[in-house]
């Protein structure tokens, strides 16, 4: 294609110039790290108060009409019972103890009621929690089986063994490799969405097609256009996902990241999902694009064309909404329609393919449709480009586009 | 007419419908290589639909449309320029950049696009504008950008829709230096305009279309002949004489009256029969052609020129 190669370079460029162009991507991992900092510092700081708060003098008094509080439980916190209620009030009242907890004869319909001197909003709450936790020491050691406690209070694991034709298999091991197609379109979306419907619209702005297209077929121009996009979606991804994998393996311990590599050595690739996922993903994106790009060269601003990249993206992202459906093995003319009908095929065939629930027939006919779909969005991303940006300040109308004949396959 | 091997330009009955409506009936003319053609026309007449035709922007109902011999495209868009009615550039890229990304879809390398680029900017006073942004210059700076990157593969066609537009006198001046620059340099050159007077000054053939097709198109002197003919101004003192057979008096006032002479009439005819006029003497007598735009206006009437 001629002058494919200087389109492609001039779009890349002037991006990787612009400001805003870095700021917006870096502020994804900026803020994640923001984020993951201060929750850090919240753990370490609370940890740290916690061992303080163990490690200082704290005298208490305890008013038990359950009898379920231990003696042992008491004497480990250094507590002691006092009889009237009333009495321990005064005590923390006057300041003679720094705490009184009532538990009432029955713990499971009245609530415990704390007294305690104030240490500040954020120190307040280790009162309840204390009273709580001397009431759960009391009643494992009269249950007499921390086992049984366990059991109870839902803190049994179970191991699951799946076999499919004699093998073990791990379902969330396999469905990693289609999961990461189904992200990466998500992710084109959210990231290049804007990107793709102003790539054109600014042309129509500026009035700039006119001299483009004596030096450039519009063929060469929008899919080099698409081209630069798909370069600059990956160096997108590539700045979010540098920083987490450098934060997982220089700082995992200290940022308290679960250690990751048992599970990622279990991904398995399968050949056909990954290759159907890989299929969807290069159709869904030029359905998408071609969608985009043929709107933002048949309207005649931005701002008039974002109006429709809304519609789009709803009608995308509804296989979302029947999540459950897709997930599901069993036949339903919802999940069926979701996967054939073109804008929302992509998400709804993407999503069954990464959970197995996606039949052979199913998935090539679907994935007929939408790259067949796809063909059709950028021959007509092409063909209103031609015409719809030298109607400069006019929308066009379909039959405007239809009733034009196209000039020659090379243009 | 049929078009020629040797022009720069030629088409050939074009036309061009869209939808039930026909824009361009039957036009057919041609360009020559190193000569200033006048492509004139009042708003609507279909002058911007003939260049993008021309072009391949627009795919013609009927008629052949080509430039060195064949048909355009942007394989061989090194051998033209274009400056478009309907002008503009990326806005938000800096000057020196959008100049030297046309240079190269015109297929200069990078380097000498630069180079070419900075050297034209620093002769139209925009030297140290180079790294601007271009909507932070004014309308007139951005339109020697754009007439920069017009000229700057030294183009065989310069096809110019409405060069002055935006102009300030002092960048018309530079604007039409330049066009002339490229002419003697050896460029073909199709100019649409309004400005009759910078027709008659530069272009050496014109074509005036109306209603889809050419309502006159020949050499500046064939159309002057074509339209009007010669006119007389005349200073006087007497009773100007009323002779239909010689002329028809066009404007009379006490003193000075314009005479349209009759077919077969010429001046000096005229002029002999008025001095044996008795009591009848004559100051002045001034024989002249009627100008490109009085033309102009007796093609396409007051109300059309008005909308021009």
């Amino acid at each position: 294609m001629h002058n494919f190669n200087t389109v492609v370079r001039f779009e890349l460029v002037r991006t990787f110039k612009k400001l805003s162009f870095w700021l917006s991507i870096l502020a994804i991992p900026v803020i994640t790290g923001i984020v993951v900092g201060i929750v850090f510092f919240a753990n370490q700081t609370s940890s740290d108060q916690k061992e303080e708060f163990t490690k200082q003098p704290f005298s208490l008094v305890v008013n038990d009409q359950s009898s379920i509080i231990s003696n042992e439980a008491l004497k480990q916190l250094e507590a002691s019972r006092i009889t009237d209620k009333e009495a321990g009030i005064q005590q923390v009242k006057e300041g003679k103890v720094d705490a009184f907890f009532y538990y009432p004869s029955d713990v499971t319909k009245n609530p415990i009621e704390v007294y305690n001197k104030n240490d500040g909003i954020m120190n307040n709450s280790k009162y309840t929690s204390l009273s709580e936790s001397l009431l759960k020491m009391s009643a494992t050691a009269k249950v007499g089986s921390s086992q049984l406690i366990n059991i109870i209070t839902d803190q049994v694991k179970s191991q699951q063994v799946n076999y499919e034709k004699g093998e073990v298999i791990n379902p969330l091991s396999r469905m990693v490799a289609p999961a990461i197609f189904l992200i990466i379109f998500y992710a084109i979306i959210v990231l290049l969405g804007n990107q793709m419907l102003t790539s054109t619209t600014e042309e129509k702005e500026n009035r700039v097609t006119e001299m483009l297209l004596t030096s450039v077929s519009s063929r060469s121009l929008i899919v080099g256009k698409i081209v630069a996009l798909i370069v600059l979606g990956f160096v997108q991804i590539l700045v979010i996902l540098i920083p987490g994998i450098l934060a997982y393996t220089l700082g995992r311990d200290a940022l308290n990241i679960p250690d990751l590599s048992g599970f990622i050595s279990t991904i398995q690739f399968e050949l056909w999902p990954t290759l159907l996922g890989a299929a969807l993903l290069v159709s869904g994106f030029l359905l998408f694009t071609g969608l985009l790009v043929a709107i933002g060269a048949a309207m005649p601003t931005a701002k008039e064309a974002n109006s429709f990249f809304g519609l789009i993206i709803t009608l995308m992202i509804v296989p979302f909404w029947f999540f459950p459906l897709l997930m599901s093995s069993t036949p339903s003319a919802v999940v069926t329609g979701l996967s054939y009908f073109p804008l929302t095929a992509p998400f709804a065939l993407l999503i069954r393919n990464a959970f197995n629930t996606l039949p052979l027939h199913e998935a090539l006919i679907g994935l007929v449709i939408v790259f067949i779909s796809g063909i059709i969005a950028i021959s007509l991303a092409i063909r209103i480009f031609r015409y719809g940006t030298l109607e400069y300040s006019k929308r066009l109308s379909l039959s405007t586009i239809f009733k034009r004949k196209e000039k020659t396959a090379s243009r | 007419m049929t078009s020629s091997d040797t022009s720069l330009v030629a088409i050939d009955h074009f036309r061009m419908d869209f939808g039930k409506k026909t824009v361009i009936k039957d036009l057919s003319f041609t360009v020559k290589s190193g000569e200033i053609f006048g492509f004139l026309g009042s708003n609507g007449s279909g002058k911007t639909t003939t260049i993008r035709a021309l072009l391949g922007l627009y795919e013609p109902t009927g008629g052949s449309l080509l430039i060195n011999g064949q048909p355009f495209s942007p394989k061989n868009g090194k051998t033209l320029g274009y400056l478009p009615e309907e002008r503009g550039l990326y806005k938000k890229e800096s000057v020196i950049d959008v100049m030297t990304y046309f240079g190269q879809l015109k297929g200069i390398d990078r380097n000498s696009a630069r180079k070419w680029s900075l050297n034209y900017l620093e002769r139209v006073e925009l030297g140290e504008h180079a790294k601007s942004k271009l909507d932070k210059l004014s309308g007139g700076m951005q339109q020697k950008v754009q007439l920069g990157v017009t000229i700057m593969n030294d183009p065989e066609l310069l096809i110019l829709d409405e060069p002055t537009k935006g102009f300030d006198p002092v960048n018309r001046r530079l604007l039409m230096d330049i066009v002339d620059e490229q002419n003697k340099r050896g460029a073909g050159i199709m100019m649409v305009t309004h400005q009759m007077e910078e027709v008659e000054r530069l272009c050496s053939r014109a074509l005036l279309l109306k209603d889809g097709k050419a309502e006159a198109y020949g050499t500046i002197d064939e159309i002057k002949d074509n339209f009007g003919g010669q006119r007389i101004m005349l200073r006087f003192k007497g009773n100007l004489p009323e002779k239909p057979g010689l002329y028809t008096i066009s404007h009379k006032e006490t003193s000075y009256a314009e005479l349209t002479p009759k077919e077969g009439a010429e001046p000096d005819r005229i002029l002999r029969e008025l001095v044996t006029v008795p009591h009848f003497s004559i100051s002045t007598f001034d024989v002249r052609r009627p100008s490109l735009d009085e033309i102009f206006v007796t093609v396409y009437g007051h109300k059309e020129v008005e909308h021009a």
